[in-house]
């Protein structure tokens, strides 16, 4: 029996006020991998992580996330981490895990808890009184520990320095279910090089690239990292 | 889920939401007891103090549904709230009742800090509080009563729920690139056409309620455009200028007509055409 697929675009256009950030993009991506979504600017990353978690409207083509259009069905099972700090400023770390706890059934409060003990994060501070970093480490504690079969991670390390990277990556990795997906945009290709199965590279709205890291690696005899550098600056 | 919805509105306004109204029922009291003291120049600058900051009272907090709206669907909190897993008109009309129970309540402490003036004013002018309130609704009569409660009642859920339908159309794809302004155009364009269509129907539309005279308070099937043919017509060098004696009702369809098409809309707006910018 085949697994159905967690994503599958056809199509997939969208414009804004008659510019084109996705241009007919074609998708299909199984569960069970890390995906990295990378991109020179503009090439549409946002754009798409935006439409699968179903907080953009107003394209063309067919996007089915987890088996579902985006809607609620699909909300239910994708856990996404914008690139914005969409938590209130007056919110302690538990207030947070307290609001998640209301809404998603597939929230996990107790390894929220532990993720935010990982990461060291203060009890007692609030957003307003915590570092980029600090909150970047919060609103992840807070995506990783709902058991979604989607994850959409939009540069969740992006803006944080170098230690605080591989920290954020070592706890996403140890709260991630072997069984979903995980599309993770960011420009830090070196950052994310170790753990991505795969990679999607995107231009101008269309996928440029696509295939297994190890494949990819193998084929053009450099790094991802190398290979991005290659193909963005041709 | 609309229950765990409206409390989460409730959680993120109720700190905001009780400093304005504790501030502006602080204004109230100190200015009316400084009235009703009698205190020299600040007594009679507290009576007007006191009536405005009881009026603002539902102005503010009018203003911070407004703001608490735009932040939590269309600002960076936006992006917690659309991923909830419910369809866009749930969140569109928790949003709607929890602004409906806030206001009317807002309304009601202003109401009450307007009685509060009377009382101040009663004893500014040494009268027995209750029997100038007594003496003061006694002038009013009741259907008027009933009619005001009414048209305020209806005002709010207007303000409450066109002022959500706007925004959420003004947020769509074609229109969020203008930000706030969007809502803020949309409601300037709505406020023109509803100022000539709500006079249309005040003047057209067949029910009105009589004014005056031994029928006053009775529901009449005419709108008020033959008595005000019949005003523009007076000369008024001839003193024969007559105020009209029927008070067009057509307003209150108009309302309605537009509460409903906005709610639609609105609802319409969060549910297919959302874009977090």
């Amino acid at each position: 029996m085949n697994t159905p697929l967690a994503i599958e675009v056809t199509g997939l256009t969208k414009s804004y006020r008659g510019r084109t950030a996705l241009d007919g993009l074609d998708l299909r991506l199984a569960p069970g991998q890390i995906v990295g979504l990378m991109g020179d600017n503009g090439s549409g990353k946002t754009t798409l992580l935006k439409i699968l978690a179903g907080v953009l409207a107003e394209w063309e083509g067919s996007v089915r996330v987890a088996g579902h259009a985006p809607g609620p069905e699909s909300k239910a099972t994708v856990s996404f981490l914008p690139d914005a700090s969409f938590l209130p400023d007056a919110h302690r770390p538990a207030d947070s895990i307290d609001l998640y706890a209301r809404f998603f059934d597939d929230f996990d409060p107790s390894r929220a808890r532990s993720m935010v003990e990982f990461f060291g994060l203060p009890w007692d501070r609030t957003l307003k009184e915590m570092s980029k970093g600090m909150r970047e480490k919060l609103q992840i504690s807070l995506a990783m520990s709902r058991r979604a079969r989607v994850y959409l991670l939009d540069e969740p390390i992006s803006g944080v320095d170098p230690a605080s990277r591989d920290v954020i990556l070592r706890g996403i990795l140890s709260n991630f279910d072997d069984d979903a997906l995980l599309l993770i945009s960011t420009h830090l290709i070196q950052d994310v090089e170790q753990i991505v199965d795969s990679v999607l590279f995107l231009r101008a709205g269309s996928v440029l690239l696509h295939g297994g890291a190890d494949e990819l690696r193998a084929e053009h005899g450099m790094s991802l990292d190398a290979l991005f550098r290659k193909v963005y600056t041709s | 889920m609309i229950g765990t919805l409206i409390a989460q509105d409730f959680r993120a306004t109720r700190k905001s939401l009780v400093a304005v109204v504790g501030i502006a029922l602080l204004v109230v009291a100190v200015s009316l007891t400084m009235t009703a003291l009698r205190v020299p120049v600040i007594g009679q600058i507290g009576l007007v103090v006191g009536i405005i900051a009881a009026v603002m009272l539902t102005l503010v907090v009018l203003g911070l549904l407004v703001e608490n709206y735009w932040r939590t669907m269309y600002g960076r909190e936006g992006y917690f709230t659309m991923v909830v897993p419910v369809r866009g008109r749930t969140l569109f009309f928790a949003k709607v009742v929890y602004g409906l129970t806030v206001a009317v309540v807002g309304a009601a402490l202003s109401a009450l800090g307007l009685v509060g003036a009377a009382v101040a004013f009663a004893l500014s002018q040494r009268q027995e509080p209750l029997e100038f309130l007594r003496t003061g609704l006694g002038m009013v009569e009741p259907w008027m009563a009933w009619f005001a409660a009414a048209a305020l009642l209806l005002q709010i859920a207007y303000l409450v729920v066109v002022g959500a339908g706007i925004m959420s159309i003004g947020a769509q794809g074609r229109f969020n690139h203008l930000g706030f302004g969007a809502p803020v155009l949309g409601a300037v364009l709505v406020y023109l056409v509803m100022q000539v269509v709500t006079f249309a129907a005040i003047m057209v539309v067949p029910f009105g309620v009589v004014m005056v005279g031994p029928d006053a308070g009775s529901l009449v099937p005419r709108g008020m455009l033959n008595e005000f043919i019949a005003v523009l017509g007076d000369d008024p060098a001839t003193g024969s200028t007559q105020p009209p004696n029927v008070l067009g009702l057509g307003f209150v369809f108009t309302s309605a007509a537009l509460i409903a098409l906005m709610a639609w809309w609105g609802a319409r707006a969060v549910d297919r055409h959302t874009s977090l910018r």
